[in-house]
């Protein structure tokens, strides 16, 4: 199997092939981060996961395989162009500290009512997960106020668990990277145990 | 909560919210943008429709060069009427040059070297008329005993070829009464002194050539060659030339002539000079 690295010097020689891997291997771990970084309309994070792969095309040629891996890199101009959204439409999201029930449409489109997961990859009693458990981790990450933490840990579970990495897609540190992600994870273990949830896996 | 459990968890939930993503597909315009990074290659760009019509107008225009260059169907290349020139003109050859006649003779120059070494192993002079289709060439180290006569429609041309490393000097007395510096001179060759051997010095450099100004009468060519600078002949050619008309001027013509002519007299062991003479009708 091709590295992300060899597909993108395909792109670059204009191979589409080379984009619909990508895109298979990327788009829906970039859709998550989206949507939770940002909690907009999914139709906005899909067109918003189009706009960073068209800007993965159109600056093929400034990527350097010797500088960062394509996942820090494609991460990268996910964040910021998250960043952005969230200051142009100036949406600030109140989650409430009770689980939070599916309230509009978008909700429901994210998360299916079946609460089994892909049990045909990795051990079977990991990929088996509650509804419940789901909701409860969705709204605890919600409740992240920190943003930079709130991306940390979306980076860390979505992007892949290399501190070095988050560090270059958050534009800071390893350490301070480790840091954020550590700080949020205990935020997040403390919710989940304030909901009750001690035992779910 | 264990941290074993959490992560577990969190792992867990990661990827159902990436499962559970809509499934996403490049859009046409990515596609698009993709496939222009296509470099296209040597077969396309040498069969593409722009290609066939570069290669066709580029082959018609090289042919008509070639056609006209070789046959002259139109006469195009008819040397235009020499321009007005005060004293020695530039201009280029005529295009009906088949061959070469040498004119020469056995009787001995005026000039060569007295005592100095062998600096030029030739030295002639070419010239064309516009309706000949030769170039005659003058060995002016062994020149004709008979007159030479160039007219103001003729080309001319100097070819120096040294046996040695040297220093040559080229100066034209015209019958405008004019001294003008040939060589060196990056007027008529880029070349500078000293001339290295081996190598055919044409002056002007070609494609060039010579041609006189209306002013009839004797021209006279001065040929130094020496295997030591001669600053004097370029210094007085230099003041010659900046010196306002007047018995300034004159005087300094007269110096910079006699110098020449006697150039084997006063530079015996290391100089040679060569003057020849020629009407201009």
């Amino acid at each position: 199997m091709l590295s992300d690295e060899q597909l993108m010097e395909q792109l670059q020689r204009g191979q589409t092939g080379a984009l619909d891997a990508l895109y298979q291997r990327y788009a829906k771990r970039l859709y998550a981060f989206c949507y939770h970084s940002t909690r907009i309309h999914p139709q906005d994070v899909e067109d918003l996961v189009q706009d960073v792969f068209l800007r993965v095309i159109r600056g093929a040629d400034t990527y350097n395989p010797r500088k960062a891996s394509f996942r820090t890199w494609v991460f990268r101009i996910a964040r910021n162009r998250c960043i952005d959204v969230v200051r142009r439409s100036q949406v600030v999201q109140f989650t409430p500290l009770t689980r939070r029930a599916p309230q509009d449409e978008h909700d429901e489109a994210f998360a299916p009512q079946v609460g089994i997961i892909d049990q045909e990859e990795g051990d079977p009693e990991s990929a088996v997960i509650g509804m419940s458990t789901i909701e409860a981790v969705r709204n605890c990450i919600a409740e992240l106020t920190d943003q930079a933490e709130k991306q940390a840990i979306l980076l860390y579970y979505l992007g892949g668990k290399v501190y070095r990495e988050i560090g270059e897609m958050l534009g800071e540190s390893t350490s301070t990277a480790r840091n954020r992600v550590q700080s949020a994870q205990q935020k997040v273990k403390r919710c989940l145990e304030r909901k009750g949830i001690h035992a779910t896996v | 909560m264990r941290d074993e459990k959490f992560e577990k968890t969190m792992e867990a939930w990661a990827k159902h919210e990436t499962l559970s993503a809509p499934k996403m597909r490049p859009t046409v315009e990515m596609y698009r943008m993709v496939e222009a990074r296509r470099k296209p290659g040597i077969l396309t760009i040498l069969l593409s429709r722009r290609a066939v019509w570069a290669t066709a107008v580029a082959s018609l225009m090289v042919l008509m060069v070639l056609y006209v260059r070789l046959y002259d169907p139109f006469m195009l290349f008819t040397p235009a009427p020499a321009q007005e020139v005060a004293y020695v003109g530039l201009r280029a050859g005529f295009a009906a040059q088949k061959g070469v006649i040498v004119i020469g003779t056995s009787v001995p120059s005026r000039g060569g070297p007295k005592k100095a070494p062998p600096i030029l192993a030739r030295l002639v002079l070419q010239s064309q008329e516009p309706d000949s289709p030769f170039v005659q060439a003058l060995d002016l180290q062994n020149p004709p005993d008979q007159a030479v006569t160039l007219t103001s429609a003729d080309n001319y041309r100097l070819v120096l070829e040294p046996v040695k490393d040297g220093y040559v000097y080229v100066f034209q007395f015209t019958s405008s009464g004019v001294l003008v510096k040939l060589f060196p001179n990056e007027t008529y060759n880029p070349a500078q002194n000293p001339v290295r051997q081996g190598q055919s010095h044409y002056l002007p450099s070609q494609p060039n050539w010579f041609y006189l100004g209306q002013e009839k009468g004797e021209e006279r060519l001065y040929i130094v060659a020496s295997t030591e600078p001669l600053p004097q002949l370029e210094e007085g050619h230099s003041q010659y030339s900046a010196a306002d008309e007047g018995s300034r001027k004159q005087r300094l013509l007269s110096t910079l002539l006699e110098a020449l002519e006697t150039i084997q007299d006063t530079h015996a062991d290391t100089a040679a000079g060569w003057v020849f003479s020629f009407h201009h009708r």
